[in-house]
């Protein structure tokens, strides 16, 4: 106990030492604190009068019983977030976390050592996750005026549910961990995810219903029909114990649901612990690369001798390729923000035909975010994930190397945009067949795609050069900030004035007043140009004042 | 025991009489191939100084470190050895003062420099998701190395290194001591002219440190190549340093041969006796 106390210590020091290290930093973190509060507040509110707040009209028995329905399905979305943020993050804060090696070469009991690890997995991954469904939760709880017996618990429940999730995420993933190796786990994982992402956006949007052969609805009945069977799920459990408390149901009702969470949630981690211990040091171990000793004298050489050399752009953006193709780690990411491209499309078929150049428009603003981010992320080192400064210290490479900013500059700008603008004109012109656009039509909507994702591009990479300065080391969120504004700014200014001038509202009337299509062509070539000139003028010289 | 004593005289002789050697061989060679730019040294840092907001990491240092020449850089931890190579490399922007490599400004003219230029940092960069012959041909590549030569010097150097074998498996699933090794031959690769060596034997087992060590003397002793770097360990910088740095504070404390280092502390013999005099005194004296 005093080992877990005394790392628990250390862990204090360090937090303070990163947020309240100075005065001013103290009162920067604390308006940031403040800031992403205020933010939460807007959402409760949001979500209070907006979307929950219509259970108020229900009688109050039936606004309770819709509650405890929202409430079991809010825990059973963050059990499902928790339990893959559990299985995404076990490799980064366990196996491969830096003070690992560390604590198990002190004078330690390993099983402290592991009961503080999977406390802070779990703690960790709690938090990621709370920024999204804490204001649901609360939203939920204003909006059945529940008493402060419910609010002092709904926190415990909170904790309980997602740390049981965790738990089960951890315990597979020790387990896969003993039969296969971290690169399968990560391919597994990853891949698993993003199936998993696609089906419930399938289920979502198509409306496709389960197969035949697995009887869900048998399942449900038999679960439901069992007495207190349903309880063993924690989200349910959960959901019923805060909708009985909203309800103010006598202590009797409540045995059932706090004994099946509490005990439950106890049995999950007890069971996580004792896999862990039995199973996780030895994960560890295989995972922990070990230099092999020479066996034989194998010369492997390579296949051909190339006849010349590439030049320095060509030759980065041939090995960043090879790079990329490999990055599997991380690959999924670029899926996700290919499907969202493909789903994207897909509503402009389906709904584009009023108004098919508009919708076209939007397709393009849209689709130039997503794919050229999702294309740009397999050339992130999968560091990033365990280390986020790698994401400018990848590029310390190049910086010693005999290149200059221009060759720098254009070598990251080919790389991403030969595959995003193929991935682009094929959403396009997929959507422009469906939509029925003519030859001409299309002609001109993918050159002004090439042309607005050409300085889309030079923005991009010059801002990021200009984001990696050491002003922006020191105020990170400025640097964010300015970075998350500045794309929608670009895309408003080429795409986005078109779409106002053309989309039928009223409350856009004002504006459309002041817009015609000679100033916005005007403003949007401008816009584009500025890109190519003079914000990569200033991405070329912050390449040139980049430190390392 | 007199046999004893007189083998190991003949070991340290001897490793003495290969330096000349190939120092001689070298001198005649580098008179004949005309490789000396811009005057006596390829590298050459006048009045480098480095401040980081209000903290002053190098207060104004000069020195030059001449072709076929080691130059050992010494100092205790936060002296400002790192921030020195890194500025010397490109990766830092001097405050003030300037660094010529080869003739060329490091910041008036950062590609020229850096094409003479070679650099194995203490904490390398390298792709994780290429093969160690991948990233091998991509440095060479890049430095503009001949095909033919490049494959031949990569096969060289994984040799010299016990790295052939694993040369087509990715780098990340490579342990600390193989990053570092293929850290230096990425280094090496393109024959460069300047090679700077933060803490080059770092993570390398004994045998790699030898090797290492022999190459790094192969290229200043055979191709002419002016070499910084920095160490902790004294050995190295005793056994293939032909003149060593110190440097304490941000200031350049005491430049010389060993010798002339040993005369400066007035007591001590070994390098590690008179680097402790020395920076204990931290006597700033410019080279």
């Amino acid at each position: 106990m005093n080992t877990l106390k005394l790392l628990y210590k250390n862990q204090w020091s360090m937090f303070i030492n990163r947020y309240f290290r100075t005065r001013n930093k103290g009162i920067v973190n604390i308006l940031i604190a403040c800031g992403i509060l205020g933010l939460l507040s807007l959402g409760v509110y949001f979500l209070n009068t907006k979307v929950v707040g219509r259970f108020g009209d229900f009688p109050s028995e039936q606004g309770y019983a819709v509650a405890t329905v929202m409430y079991s399905v809010v825990f059973l979305l963050i059990f499902a977030f928790q339990f893959f943020a559990s299985l995404l993050g076990l490799i980064n804060n366990f196996y491969q976390s830096p003070d690992m090696g560390f604590l198990v070469s002190k004078p330690l009991n390993s099983g402290i050592i592991l009961i503080y690890k999977l406390l802070n997995h779990t703690c960790n991954t709690i938090i990621k996750e709370a920024i999204f469904f804490v204001p649901v939760v609360i939203a939920l709880s204003i909006s059945v005026q529940a008493n402060a017996v419910f609010y002092i618990l709904m926190p415990l429940i909170y904790f309980m549910i997602a740390t049981t999730a965790a738990s089960i995420g951890v315990s597979l993933g020790i387990l896969f961990l003993t039969k296969f190796s971290i690169k399968s786990y990560r391919y597994f994982v990853n891949t698993g995810n993003f199936l998993l992402t696609a089906l419930v956006w399938v289920f979502i949007f198509f409306g496709v219903k389960a197969p035949s052969f697995i009887p869900l609805e048998d399942i449900f009945k038999w679960l439901f029909n069992t007495a207190y069977l349903y309880l063993i799920f924690p989200f349910i459990s959960g959901g019923e114990l805060l909708g009985k408390i909203a309800l103010g149901a006598s202590p009797k009702e409540l045995v059932m649901p706090t004994l099946f969470l509490v005990g439950v949630t106890a049995l999950i981690v007890i069971a996580t612990y004792c896999i862990a211990k039995k199973y996780f040091y030895k994960g560890w171990m295989n995972s922990t690369p070990v230099e092999k000793v020479k066996t034989t004298n194998k010369k492997v050489t390579n296949k051909k001798t190339p006849e010349r050399n590439l030049t320095p752009i060509l030759c980065m953006v041939k090995y960043e390729w090879i790079r990329a193709c490999k990055n599997f780690d991380i690959m999924v990411g670029s899926l996700v923000f290919y499907a969202l491209y493909s789903l994207l499309v897909y509503f402009t078929i389906k709904i584009g035909s009023r108004n098919p150049l508009l919708f076209s428009a939007l397709a393009m603003a849209g689709g130039i975010f997503l794919v050229t981010t999702g294309t740009s992320v397999p050339f992130e080192s999968s560091e990033i994930t365990k280390n986020p400064l790698t994401a400018k210290y990848q590029h310390s490479l190049i910086k010693f190397m005999p290149v200059s900013s221009q060759e720098v500059i254009l070598s990251r700008i080919i790389m991403i945009f030969i595959p995003s603008i193929v991935i682009l004109t094929i959403g396009l012109t997929i959507s422009s067949i469906f939509l029925q656009l003519t030859l001409i039509e299309w002609i001109v909507i993918i050159l002004i795609q090439i042309f607005i994702t050409t300085g889309y591009f030079y923005m991009s990479q010059s801002v990021e050069m200009i984001y990696f300065q050491k002003y922006f080391e020191s105020n990170k969120f400025i640097g964010g900030l300015i970075s998350f504004l500045i794309i929608p700014a670009y895309l408003l200014l080429t795409i986005g004035l078109y779409v106002i001038y053309s989309i039928e509202l009223r409350f856009l009337s004002n504006l459309q007043r002041f817009l015609n299509l000679p100033l916005i062509i005007v403003i949007a070539v401008s816009t584009v140009i500025v890109q190519i000139t003079y914000i990569s003028n200033i991405g070329k010289r912050a390449w040139d004042k980049m430190e390392f | 025991m007199k046999l004893d004593a007189f083998h190991k005289m003949m070991c340290y002789n001897y490793g003495k009489i290969k330096k000349l050697i190939l120092k001689l061989t070298v001198k005649t060679s580098k008179q004949d191939k005309g490789y000396i730019q811009g005057g006596n040294n390829l590298l050459k840092v006048s009045h480098l100084k480095k401040q980081y907001g209000k903290v002053e990491a190098v207060k104004g240092i000069d020195f030059e470190v001449k072709p076929g020449e080691i130059l050992g850089f010494l100092g205790p931890n936060g002296a400002g050895k790192t921030t020195t190579i890194k500025i010397c490399s490109g990766l830092l922007l001097p405050t003030e003062g300037q660094v010529n490599l080869c003739g060329y400004d490091i910041v008036t003219n950062p590609t020229e420099a850096k094409k003479h230029l070679g650099y194995v940092p203490d904490d390398p960069f390298l792709y994780d998701k290429l093969t160690g012959r991948q990233f091998l041909n991509f440095v060479g590549e890049m430095y503009g190395v001949d095909p033919k030569l490049r494959i031949e010097r990569i096969d060289y150097l994984l040799d010299r290194l016990d790295l052939q074998e694993k040369s087509n498996e990715l780098i990340g699933g490579y342990s600390r001591g193989m990053k570092r090794k293929i850290a230096l031959m990425a280094g090496i690769i393109h024959q460069p002219k300047i090679l700077l060596l933060d803490e080059p034997t770092l993570g390398l087992d004994a045998v790699s440190a030898k090797n290492a060590k022999d190459i790094v003397k192969e290229m200043a002793y055979k191709e002419n190549t002016a070499v910084l770097l920095t160490t902790h360990v004294m050995e190295i910088a005793e056994q293939i340093c032909d003149r060593i740095a110190v440097i304490a504070g941000g200031r350049l404390v005491a430049v010389g041969t060993l010798e002339e280092l040993q005369k400066k502390a007035q007591k001590g013999t070994t390098l590690e006796e008179v680097f402790v005099n020395i920076t204990s005194e931290s006597d700033p004296v410019q080279g």
